[in-house]
């Protein structure tokens, strides 16, 4: 990993985590170490390709495959959700 | 996943977008919060926490310290064939004692003191692992110790702890990094550039620019070793001071830097600013000794061919019997095999075959005919490419021209080359130097290679042996070159090394250079560390160095770094000036003659020390005067018996007191007058006392008469006590009597113990003024009466003590193997004052009086006397002719004791200012002189007061010139074992 990271945040864990703050490549960095930590295995950080795909991380648990994306908007409605899994899913298999 | 500033449901998403299909999750709002927060290494990467959060394996990170483990997992295992034979560190590594050196709590500018010894952390020892334990150290480290200690062996072994279990089981940062750095490399580089250009140099270019980003980032662990490697002593100044600016407000950025050095190679301007914990790397001590010898062993065994399982534990067994036994009971000895180098070069020559060595110079050469004798090729199945004596012969030269150019681990194979072919073309000009070069690495591993392409020899004590060994091969060539550079640090070793070569070829022309020179004056120590490392001292050049000097100072040095030495030239010579006006070779010489003429006595006619001489009518008189005498500890022969006891006074004394009282004069009987004179024809000293009621007459001119004691107006102390100065004056009599309480060590009244030789002198009893004006705790000064007692003239020294351990098996001091303070004449330091304690307890079994601590009222009184003094020798401020203080706490040491004799005190007592603290009995109390104050009392003692806490006295070879006052005092925990404490014993009269 390479250093891009900005200049950290001051935050209070009290408080939510003002992730808007975040450049968008640690947004994504942030994403990747999440999943590691929560357990999947060969989760990869896919970078811009895999972003244009809708999957910006993908992993594996238990034999199934997984794919993340991130996403930090304003609002966010169930179609805005059903969009982008629609999108996902119609993706050949790989 | 969805950034939390949509603060939703996520359930009630998830239901909306997609049904009841399980196959789809939402992270966001609150949820994402709680679930990165169950991380708090994500949390500590992405924002910032403070030190709350741990960070995350950074692969790059990972990458270098995989890299590391490997590169420096490997240490060389000397004598176990070439340089490609490694064993892993912690195969080897024999967990080394380091100790933390609390710094001395005294202004050494101003001698105020700053707090105490006790709130330091005390002298204990440290776990290597814990040095960044942040209860003990929130800085940087720096880590002393002797060539040969393990300093590096060290820091490898924090690289390796760091790479392979993690920073954290270093108290570090999860994510910190170490990095190693041998200093030698900032000999010539570029002080300008900041520290990461020359750490990066040390890596594979892979890791450069990580090294950068680390070096912005902080979080690192600065392994820098070997400042001492950095010959020129400018150099190293502008080292240090680079460090401190690269090393500056790093608490931010978390960089820890650990710096091994030398003792010799630190102090004076060399010093580190910044916050460094201080360190000592302690010598092997008995059970690491044992352990060492034992894993060297094991590893060597599979590495030998026709070793068989068991064979190697014999060996091993054998030479650890060995080392405890008798023949290595030596505390000198002691302190070789303490240096892992040293023993493992041991465990070499001892599989060898070889005898086992008992000097440094020894060691070193038989241990490089081993690496270069074909045995230890065997291994490998190579023919020694070059005999031993060839090969000894082109190695001295290469030794001493990297030496002479300050160069250790950085020459280049062309460099190399260029003067093997040089050298083989005389010895051996059939060999190839390409072949010899890669002998020398592969299979003696006598070279080794430190980067690629870049040599040096595997250790610096070899270098310097064989420097010092290519100077005696020459002949006289070279030591004019040796004279110049005598007291530069980087030439410290090969100079000792030298004077420790056997034979006298290079000795006297080397000695007679020196002495022609400054040496003596400017760097007497150095010059006192070579004699003792000598195998013989020859006393010509000193003789030619005396008589070639009128320079009283540059006589005196020459005299105290002969003490202890009574050959008749030297004597004579020192007789001259035991009337000298200059005060420090007054003393020296008057010493000289003392010493000298006391040990040519013994067993000679001196079963007692005076006789006395009186009329039947003065016999009362008479009676009060030997009382007194012998209560001053003197032997008297005291008789009125003239004729009838000629024979026995002739036998028995060299000196006669003929008491002249008020009635009949001795002499006017003819009988009488002719028994004078045939004892003063017979070379006996003779001395007119004047008894109480009588007066001064005139003496017959028959009799040399030493002046007369005028005690007319009665027994008072000061003339019993002139009396008794010159009973035991042991040269020309009436010097003794000019003067009160003259400092010369010759006047005092000895009791010598007879299992340690130990020496003590009488203290009369008195009054006086306890106390000073300068501190708090010293106030106010009082009156206090003190009873007659015998007192240490020195502190204990390490031969003494050797032997109360040899009976008694009581633990060894902390500085017992510490080459600097291993001198027998040093006194012993790292005793606590319980051990104290255990010394005087054995003393006593082997005396009629009682050994013990004295108290403090005691002690000040020996080193103040009736006068009220502010030192033992007086008021003139101290200096360097009375006491050894001052002396820099990082590289210099205590003196030998008895060098300084224009500083004893008022009854006799040495070294009682300066070079070590001094353990009280008392326990410390701060108030106690405001307790006891008007009262004066009688031999008073503290018992009660701070609990745990004892008083030393006297300050310490570190300290500075104000706390040589005698009434400075100090507290410390009872179970201190500090480098700068010693004890003096009290040797309580058994019917005072």
């Amino acid at each position: 990993m390479t250093s891009t990271s900005s200049k950290p945040v001051v935050i209070s864990t009290r408080r939510p985590l003002p992730l808007s703050q975040l450049a968008p490549d640690d947004f994504e960095r942030l994403t990747y170490w999440l999943v590691r930590r929560e357990g999947f295995d060969g989760v990869e950080h896919l970078g811009a390709a895999g972003s244009e795909q809708g999957r910006d991380v993908i992993a594996t648990r238990d034999g199934l495959r997984y794919a993340f994306q991130c996403k930090r908007v304003q609002s966010f409605t169930a179609a805005d959700a059903r969009a982008e899994i629609t999108r996902v899913r119609g993706l050949p298999e790989d | 996943m969805i950034s939390k500033t949509v603060r939703t449901d996520t359930r009630k998403l998830a239901r909306q977008a997609w049904g009841n299909d399980e196959s789809c999750r939402f992270w966001c709002g609150s949820e994402l919060d709680e679930r990165i927060k169950r991380h708090p290494e994500v949390l500590a990467e992405f924002f910032d926490l403070g030190s709350q959060g741990k960070a995350l394996p950074d692969p790059e990170i990972e990458a270098y310290r995989a890299w590391a483990s490997q590169r420096y997992r490997g240490l060389h295992l000397i004598g176990l064939g070439g340089g490609d034979v490694k064993v892993r560190v912690d195969e080897v590594y024999v967990p080394l004692r380091i100790s933390h050196r609390p710094e001395l709590d005294f202004d050494l500018r101003t001698g105020k003191r700053r707090g105490d010894l006790a709130r330091s952390a005390g002298s204990g020892d440290i776990e290597l692992e814990k040095i960044f334990d942040p209860e003990l150290n929130d800085g940087h480290a720096l880590i002393f110790g002797d060539p040969g200690a393990g300093k590096t062996t060290a820091l490898l072994k924090l690289l390796n702890q760091a790479c392979t279990e993690g920073p954290e089981s270093l108290r570090l940062a999860e994510d910190a990094v170490a990095l190693f750095l041998p200093l030698r490399r900032l000999a010539n580089a570029d002080l300008d550039a900041p520290l990461d250009v020359h750490l990066r140099q040390q890596l594979p270019e892979r890791f450069g620019a990580l090294v950068t980003r680390l070096w912005q980032r902080g979080r690192l662990v600065l392994l820098l070793d070997g400042l001492d490697e950095i010959g020129d002593d400018q150099r190293r100044q502008e080292v240090c001071a680079y460090l401190d600016f690269q090393l500056a407000g790093d608490e931010r950025r978390g960089i820890r830097a650990v710096i091994s050095c030398r003792y010799a190679g630190y102090g004076g301007s060399v010093k580190l600013a910044g916050r460094f914990l201080h360190l000592d790397v302690q010598p092997l001590d008995a059970q690491q000794v044992r352990e060492l010898v034992q894993l060297w062993f094991r590893k060597v065994q599979p590495l030998i061919a026709d070793y068989r399982e068991g064979d190697a534990r014999r060996p091993a067994e054998a030479l650890i019997a060995a080392l405890e036994g008798v023949g290595y009971s030596s505390q000198q000895l002691k302190v070789l095999v303490s240096s892992p180098l040293l023993l493992t070069l041991l465990c070499v020559v001892v599989l060898r075959g070889g005898e086992m060595p008992r000097h440094r110079v020894t060691f070193y050469d038989q241990c490089l005919r081993v690496l270069l004798s074909k045995w230890s090729q065997a291994t490998k199945g190579i023919e020694p490419l070059l005999d031993v004596e060839t090969a000894l012969a082109v190695l001295r030269p290469l030794a001493w021209r990297l030496h002479i150019e300050g160069r250790r681990d950085d020459v280049s194979k062309a460099y190399l080359l260029t003067h093997l072919r040089q050298r083989l073309r005389h010895l051996a000009p059939q060999t190839s130097p390409f072949r010899v070069l890669e002998w020398l690495h592969r299979a003696t591993g006598v070279i080794d290679e430190y980067a690629p392409l870049r040599y040096g020899f595997m250790h610096l004590g070899l270098q310097e042996y064989l420097a010092a060994a290519h100077v005696a091969s020459r002949g006289e060539g070279l030591l004019d070159q040796l004279v110049e550079r005598f007291g530069e640090r980087w030439w410290r070793e090969v100079i000792l090394l030298l004077l420790g070569l056997p034979g006298q070829a290079i000795f006297t022309p080397f000695l007679q250079r020196l002495l022609a020179s400054d040496a003596p004056l400017a760097h007497p120590e150095l010059l006192r560390a070579g004699l003792s490392e000598a195998p013989e001292v020859v006393l010509g050049p000193f003789l030619e160095a005396l008589d070639q000097t009128s320079d009283p100072a540059r006589q005196a040095a020459i005299l105290r770094m002969l003490r202890g030495r009574c050959d008749d030239p030297l004597i004579a010579r020192a007789r001259e000036w035991v009337d000298s006006d200059h005060p420090d070779l007054k003393a020296l010489a008057r010493q000289a003659v003392a010493e000298c003429s006391g040990a040519a006595s013994r067993g000679d006619r001196t079963s007692h020390d005076l006789a006395m001489l009186y009329l039947p009518g003065d016999a009362a008189a008479a009676a009060e005067l030997t009382a007194r005498l012998e209560r001053q500890g003197l032997r008297l022969l005291s008789t009125s018996g003239w004729e009838a006891d000629l024979e026995t006074i002739i036998e028995s004394v060299q000196r006669v007191a003929v008491l002249v009282g008020a009635g009949e004069l001795p002499w006017e009987h003819r009988a009488r007058r002719e028994c004078l004179e045939y004892l003063a024809g017979d070379g006996l000293q003779l001395i007119p006392v004047g008894l109480p009621g009588g007066e001064l007459p005139t003496l017959p001119s028959t009799v040399a008469w030493a002046p007369w004691v005028d005690a007319s107006a009665g027994l008072e102390t000061e003339a019993v006590a002139t009396l008794g100065r010159w009973a035991l004056e042991p040269s020309s009599g009436a010097a003794a009597l000019t003067g009160q309480a003259d400092t010369a060590a010759e006047h005092r009244k000895l009791l010598v113990e007879p299992r340690t030789g130990m020496r003590f002198v009488w203290v009369p009893g008195g009054r006086f003024r306890m106390g000073g004006t300068r501190h708090d705790d010293e106030k106010p000064q009082h009156w206090i009466r003190i009873s007659p007692f015998w007192l240490g003239e020195t502190p204990v020294t390490n031969a003494e003590y050797a032997a109360f351990l040899e009976q008694t098996r009581h633990p060894e001091p902390a500085q017992w193997r510490n080459r600097d303070f291993a001198h027998p004449e040093q006194p012993v330091v790292g005793a606590s004052w319980h051990d104290a304690k255990a010394f005087c307890a054995w003393l006593s079994e082997s005396m009629q009086e009682t050994a013990r601590l004295p108290s403090e009222a005691q002690w000040e009184f020996a080193a103040r006397g009736v006068d009220d003094r502010e030192y033992p020798w007086g008021n003139e401020p101290p200096d360097e002719s009375r006491a050894c203080f001052g002396l820099d706490w990082e590289s210099d040491h205590t003196a030998r004791v008895r060098m300084r004799p224009a500083g004893a005190g008022p009854f006799g007592t040495l070294d009682q200012a300066g070079n070590v603290w001094e353990w009280c009995q008392d326990v410390w109390d701060e108030a106690a002189y405001r307790k006891r104050a008007g009262r004066e009392p009688l031999d008073p003692l503290v018992t009660e007061g701070e609990a745990g806490f004892r008083v030393l006295r006297g300050g310490g070879w570190d300290g500075s010139a104000g706390i040589l006052r005698a009434a400075c005092r100090l507290r410390s925990l009872a179970a201190d074992r500090g480098r700068y404490i010693g004890f003096r014993v009290l040797a309580a009269p058994s019917s005072p």
